[in-house]
């Protein structure tokens, strides 16, 4: 489905990725691991258009989309979750739903779709008419999936989902995001610094590590694979 | 004024000095009323570039030009098509529309991919020379002479115990029909609120779908067809020559400054704050200084709150 190859980036004039070549096939759910600023945010942002490779391609069901700009991207039903950040803080929680839902091809099934997001999260519902400067951390976590959400999205790119949550809402948020991968068929790439819980719930892995990628594999290989146990799950 | 009963005991003195807090107090009640009056004209002037700032993030300097710009497009299409001038606005409107697009097309575009490093400062140069360009085409094209755009509404038109010039009263309410529409499309549409998104996050606008690149050339067009209307609105009192946009850029952005920048109900209220401060000062100080009291209030602005009424603290 999406093919990246010999990716690099620089970013503040800092090379950020150097030659990142993967896969993410159609329907599958595969994690990002890397610790903190090793690339992951970086990657996302190219995929989505916001940051311009300096080499390599990007390709999208066959078509070269390393090119085009953001709005172009979520056109072709690639949509980033960035995490629980760029919200419209002045806007309401509904509001902001419903930019998610902006792409005209989206119109037809707002009002459903909206339905749907709060049947995965109750809370936005009860939130609906606040402004979304008053939300938690873990509610502008669940806004900024939602919103997504609101894309019909085919493959959605998920920045530390996890990032700054209670334990007991990162269980409820992977779940939600599985139950969407399992239901709805949806491909999700998921750049988690929770390498446990994004091994388990993913089928395969890529980690990266200042900029480079350096191992491929099954989730459940990684997990017992020596050097990702010292590395990653501190064991 | 009302004066009868026990609540009002300045009734009490001299037949003479009940006429002079009588008509002390009808004359402030007129002054406040012509200051709101005027300051709705501003707030309109003020509005355009809010937008432009809110979304763009950019200051226009030739936001007076199309004001400008404006007046000249109205008088001639009344001129020319003799046509009312109810018809000659919304035309002229469209026109300078037309032409804002045109320009952020040509001139602005470049801000909005990553080849300029410094979009403010790339814009201030260029609408700076554009603000030039614009004057000196005007006085090319219309020559350095006045022209004068008939009184809307000849006469006077009774507000209560305050009589107001018919052609400011229309002024007015053309204003605030121009400020509610825009409010009522910014709050109310699919792409008002694509407009608020922009303004509010970028990247967060860019990943829902938005572009930015065309809402902008959109929003560039609607400020400078605001400045339009506001040229076309005033030409009947400030008549029309190829500067007579420098001193509403000035003003436009001393309402900004007190509203607070980029924030829709600053510039409403920076702008009505502008007139009643105008008018007070012409009245009850001097006015040969009618300019000078808005620079008094930016500087009291800038010293005790420079973030403005209603601006972010940042």
């Amino acid at each position: 489905m999406l093919k990246v190859e010999g990716l690099s980036v620089a970013y503040d004039g800092l090379k950020a990725l150097e030659g990142v070549t993967f896969e993410v096939r159609e329907g599958e759910f595969l994690a990002l691991i890397g610790s903190n600023g090793a690339g992951k945010s970086t990657l996302l942002n190219t995929l989505s258009g916001l940051l311009k490779p300096l080499a390599g391609t990007i390709t999208l069901d066959g078509e070269r989309i390393d090119h085009l700009r953001p709005a172009d991207i979520v056109d072709r039903g690639l949509i980033l979750i960035p995490e629980g950040k760029w919200v419209f803080p002045q806007m309401s929680v509904k509001e902001n739903l419903l930019m998610g839902a902006y792409p005209r091809r989206c119109h037809k099934r707002q009002k459903e779709m909206l339905e749907q997001v709060y049947t995965h999260f109750p809370r936005l519902k009860e939130r609906e008419r606040q402004m979304a400067h008053t939300l938690s951390g873990g509610e502008l976590q669940m806004l900024v999936i939602g919103r997504g959400l609101m894309a019909q999205p085919r493959l959605l790119l998920l920045d530390e989902p996890s990032l700054g949550l209670a334990p007991r809402l990162v269980l409820e948020t992977f779940e939600v995001l599985q139950t969407l991968h399992r239901s709805l068929g949806l491909s999700i790439l998921l750049a988690e610094q929770d390498v446990s819980h994004a091994l388990r719930i993913s089928s395969r892995a890529i980690v990266l590590e200042n900029g480079r990628l350096v191992m491929t594999g099954n989730s459940a290989d990684l997990l017992t694979d020596p050097e990702v146990k010292v590395r990653y799950l501190g064991m | 004024m009302q004066c009868s009963g026990v609540n009002a005991p300045r009734c009490t003195g001299s037949g003479n000095e009940r006429i002079d807090e009588v008509s002390a107090a009808a004359l402030f009640t007129e002054v406040l009323v012509r200051g709101i009056a005027i300051g709705v004209v501003y707030a309109l002037m003020g509005l355009g570039l809010t937008l432009i700032f809110g979304v763009m993030r950019i200051i226009n300097f030739a936001q007076g030009e199309f004001y400008m710009l404006g007046a000249y497009v109205v008088f001639f299409i009344m001129t020319t098509l003799s046509v009312p001038f109810y018809v000659a606005l919304p035309a002229g409107m469209l026109v300078i529309f037309v032409l804002g697009v045109v320009v952020e097309r040509l001139l602005l575009h470049p801000i909005h991919s990553q080849r300029v490093q410094n979009a403010m400062e790339y814009s201030l140069i260029i609408t700076f020379a554009l603000s030039i360009f614009f004057q000196k085409t005007a006085i090319l094209l219309f020559g350095p002479f006045y022209k004068k755009i008939p009184d809307l509404l000849p006469g006077n038109v009774q507000l209560g115990p305050v009589a107001l010039p018919g052609t400011l009263f229309l002024a007015t309410i053309l204003s605030a029909f121009l400020i509610l529409a825009v409010t009522l499309f910014i709050g109310r549409t699919r792409t008002g609120r694509a407009w608020r998104a922009i303004a509010q996050s970028l990247p967060g606008a860019s990943i829902s779908g938005v572009r930015i690149d065309q809402q902008s050339s959109l929003v560039f067009g609607l400020s400078t067809a605001l400045a339009a209307a506001g040229g076309a609105i005033l030409a009947p009192f400030t008549l029309i020559f190829p500067t007579v946009g420098s001193a509403p850029l000035i003003k436009g952005y001393e309402i900004i400054a007190i509203g607070g920048l980029g924030s829709i109900p600053g510039s409403l209220v920076g702008g009505v704050i502008l007139g009643v401060a105008e008018t007070l000062g012409s009245v009850y100080i001097n006015s040969a200084y009618k300019d000078l009291y808005g620079f008094g209030l930016l500087m009291l602005f800038l010293i005790f709150r420079p973030r403005g009424l209603f601006g972010q603290a940042s």
